[in-house]
């Protein structure tokens, strides 16, 4: 596990079809951790995993490392889930379309893999993701229009990259 | 001793075929990576008990 760790976080990505390979291996070997390792260990695992990718601009492996892990591990994910999902979510708008196309597989795997309660209780969250990445707060009304507009946003982004997507709207459809 | 000894299990065969040692020098090749995969399922209960899967 640390070896295949050690290459996913290497400085220099030499071929990134072996890397692909080796991204596929880990994903394996962490998807058949039994739940008794979960809890503990694997939660901490995939917690460092992410910031690791994260801090290293590293987000395609992350998100299939999600894909995979959420479409065939055996563990109970309902609780993680929705952290998952966050992590994933925040790269929706990546310009990058192999990452969007990426982030819809991802999010597809964890919807399938989660019960429909577990589904509701993500669309708050996916609302609040996609507004953090498209809309900002700009401010209240004017006083000389006495404030009319309680708070004003303006658009942060044409169009999110996601929804340009069918595959994307019909995963973001198929959950709310 | 692992190459020599015949009632090795065929995954502990294939894991040597790896060479998964602590100071690993090279990378992983395709092949490798593909094995590892493949003996996931019968190693990954023991990756955080056992130090010689770690």
């Amino acid at each position: 596990m640390h070896l295949l760790e050690a290459e996913l976080g290497a400085d220099v990505i030499d071929d990134p079809k072996r890397i692909q390979h080796v991204l596929m291996a880990y994903a394996e070997l962490m998807s058949f951790i039994p739940q008794l390792d979960f809890k503990g260990f694997l939660s901490e695992q995939l917690l460092k995993f992410q910031q690791e990718m994260r801090s290293m601009d590293r987000p395609g492996f992350y998100i299939d490392f999600i894909a995979h892990f959420c479409k065939y591990t055996h563990c109970d994910i309902e609780g993680e889930a929705i952290e998952y999902l966050e992590n994933v979510l925040m790269y929706m708008n990546h310009p990058d379309a192999a990452i969007i196309e990426k982030v819809i597989g991802a999010m597809d795997a964890i919807f399938k893999k989660v019960s429909k309660e577990t589904q509701f209780s993500f669309v708050p969250r996916i609302r609040e993701s996609i507004e953090q990445i498209c809309i900002k707060f700009v401010g209240k009304g004017s006083s000389l229009l006495e404030e009319p507009l309680e708070f004003r946003y303006q658009k942060k982004v044409e169009h999110l990259a996601l929804l340009g997507y069918a595959s994307g709207v019909k995963c973001l459809v198929e959950v709310s | 001793m692992i190459v020599n000894a015949k009632e090795l299990r065929i995954h502990d065969k294939m894991l040597k075929l790896c060479e998964i040692t602590a100071k690993r020098d090279h990378p992983f090749t395709i092949a490798q990576a593909q094995i590892l995969g493949a003996v996931s399922p019968f190693i990954a209960s023991r990756v955080f008990h056992k130090r010689l899967y770690g």
